[in-house]
């Protein structure tokens, strides 16, 4: 009996060794990571401490390098799937549905939560272009209009509109000197959405336009002006305020009534939202998607 | 203290709603006189009413005065109230060629000046049916304020560059030099940075200006001065 035992102890030392002979310089597993803790050092390694840290995504650290550099947070990341890093939404916009992608350095133009409860809008600092992060019923940090952030996610086609969709949403420093909340850009009602931006349609690359007039704007922040011409309850289930501002005879563009109130018909009313679209009948048309009530003036009568 | 603090807050409140009431309303907004023969004008603010025989009421647009030039398709369309779609409206950030057969008249129409406090998006759309990038855009100036031409940004959709910028660049996306009209002289004059010794160096208002692009799909940006 106590022969059996001692060789079942040496069994199981036998069994040990090969692990403990074989320490590697990498962990090769997916790791929970918690902060940066102390540095232990001895010789020419470095052992950083760090357990339980959940990976958050990434952060830009432009005090660090000429130009914002990411890196991720947390520790051990492992073989886990790395996104493409890019500059801009337009450049997001230029990949397949499903690439994994990460933009640094942008800026929220909506409220999470309060706006929308489902997405938020991100521009690019130049306001050259603006995207759709959708997040779902997924919760993300609390972003309010105007901060700086940097989003992971995949992208994908949403009722027309490029969108990015995920929940790893990092808030950055604010820059020295904070430029000012991005402020919409005033336009015609016709040139809302914009022609094709660098469409491919057999790969879905780009974004499809809704007109051949002019440079595309969806995802951006805008503003138009115009008579209410009625409201309208269309065939995707949602109602629209349609307006008129003389740039599209017979074709009045479609404001998202979600977050507004009623307006007479011919009341004149400044509108600010997001350039957006949606497919309405099959035709993809352009909308603006107001954020919130105040986003509506009622500039005559006035109220 | 309490009622201190709700008295103040209670005035806060009411001045805030009486300035978003004065600041949102129709005025009514008048040109300069223009000159007898072709001016080549734009509006400044944003007609409460945008057909063009009330934006021009006391001239006679219904005969072949009135012309607005559409970039997409190199076209001018006279506006003719018996088919008046093609026109369509008068409408800010456009550019107009009218005819006056008498000097000294005023275009004077109901507005909305909201714009003056807007930063401004001007559709550069080029031609895209050709191979050749870019094109001739009529625009206006969407203000009621000399606008310096060197302030003006343009964007492709990807990046956003100064007018000196984009002319300058190896692919330039704008002609270094465009133009507008001098009523008085009944000619053509050059608008562009001061570097390039044009004849103005800024966007006036109830002007309209012949923007040469030499891509497809551009925009301008005009962000109101702080």
């Amino acid at each position: 009996m106590r022969l059996t035992i001692k060789v079942l102890w040496l069994l199981m030392l036998f069994l040990l060794i090969p692990s403990l002979s074989t320490a590697q310089y990498k962990i090769d597993w997916f790791s929970i990571n918690s902060g940066g803790g102390p540095t232990e050092a001895a010789g020419s390694y470095n052992m950083n401490g760090t357990v339980g840290q959940a990976e958050v995504g990434v952060v830009a650290t432009p005090a660090y390098s000429p130009e914002p550099h990411i890196h991720y947070i947390g520790f051990w990341s492992g073989d886990i799937a790395q996104p493409q890093q890019v500059d801009s939404p337009a450049e997001v916009k230029l990949e397949r549905d499903v690439a994994y992608v990460a933009i640094a350095g942008v800026y929220a133009t909506t409220n999470y939560s309060t706006d929308f409860s489902d997405k938020i809008y991100i521009e690019a600092g130049d306001r050259s272009s603006g995207i759709q992060f959708y997040h779902g019923p997924l919760q993300i940090p609390s972003v309010a209009e105007g901060d700086k952030v940097s989003v992971i996610g995949t992208l994908a086609t949403k009722n027309g509109e490029r969108a990015i969709i995920g929940s790893t949403v990092m808030l950055l420093a604010p820059d020295t000197p904070p430029i000012s909340l991005l402020k919409p850009l005033g336009m015609q009602a016709l040139a809302v959405g914009g022609s094709d931006f660098q469409y491919n349609p057999e790969t879905g690359e780009g974004q499809l336009g809704v007109s051949q007039n002019g440079l595309n704007n969806i995802g951006l922040l805008v503003t138009v002006w115009g008579a209410v011409k009625g409201t309208v309850m269309e065939s995707d289930g949602n109602t629209y305020l349609l307006l008129d501002d003389g740039s599209k005879p017979n074709a009045p563009l479609r404001i998202d009534k979600s977050k507004i109130g009623s307006y007479s018909d011919n009341s004149i009313i400044q509108v600010t939202g997001i350039s957006s679209v949606g497919y309405i009948d099959s035709q993809l048309v352009p909308i603006v998607r107001p954020r919130r009530p105040a986003d509506v003036i009622q500039i005559w009568p006035q109220p | 203290m309490k009622r201190f603090i709700f008295i103040m807050v209670l005035i806060a409140l009411v001045t805030q709603l009486v300035m978003t009431i004065a600041l949102a309303e129709v005025t009514n907004v008048t040109s300069p006189p223009l000159s007898r023969k072709w001016n080549l004008i734009s509006l400044p603010a944003i007609p409460k009413n945008p057909n063009p025989e009330v934006v021009f009421a006391g001239f006679p647009v219904g005969s072949g005065i009135l012309w607005r030039y559409s970039a997409p398709d190199s076209n001018f369309y006279c506006y003719d109230p018996w088919d008046p779609e093609p026109f369509g409206g008068a409408l800010i950030t456009e550019g107009y060629w009218l005819w006056c057969e008498n000097g000294g008249l005023t275009i004077s129409y109901e507005a909305v000046t909201e714009n003056y406090n807007t930063d401004m998006w001007i559709s550069l759309p080029g031609k895209p049916t050709d191979t050749i990038g870019g094109g001739w855009t009529l625009i206006g100036t969407p203000y009621n304020f000399n606008y310096p031409w060197e302030n003006v940004k343009v964007t492709d959709g990807t990046q956003t560059l100064t007018v000196e910028q984009a002319c300058n660049l190896a692919d330039p996306w704008l002609a270094k030099t465009h133009w507008w009209f001098d009523a008085t002289a009944q000619s053509l004059m050059t608008l562009s940075y001061p570097d390039q010794w044009p004849d103005s160096t800024e966007l006036l208002p109830w002007h309209g200006y012949w923007i040469q692009s030499l891509k497809d799909n551009l925009a301008l940006i005009l962000e109101v001065p702080s």
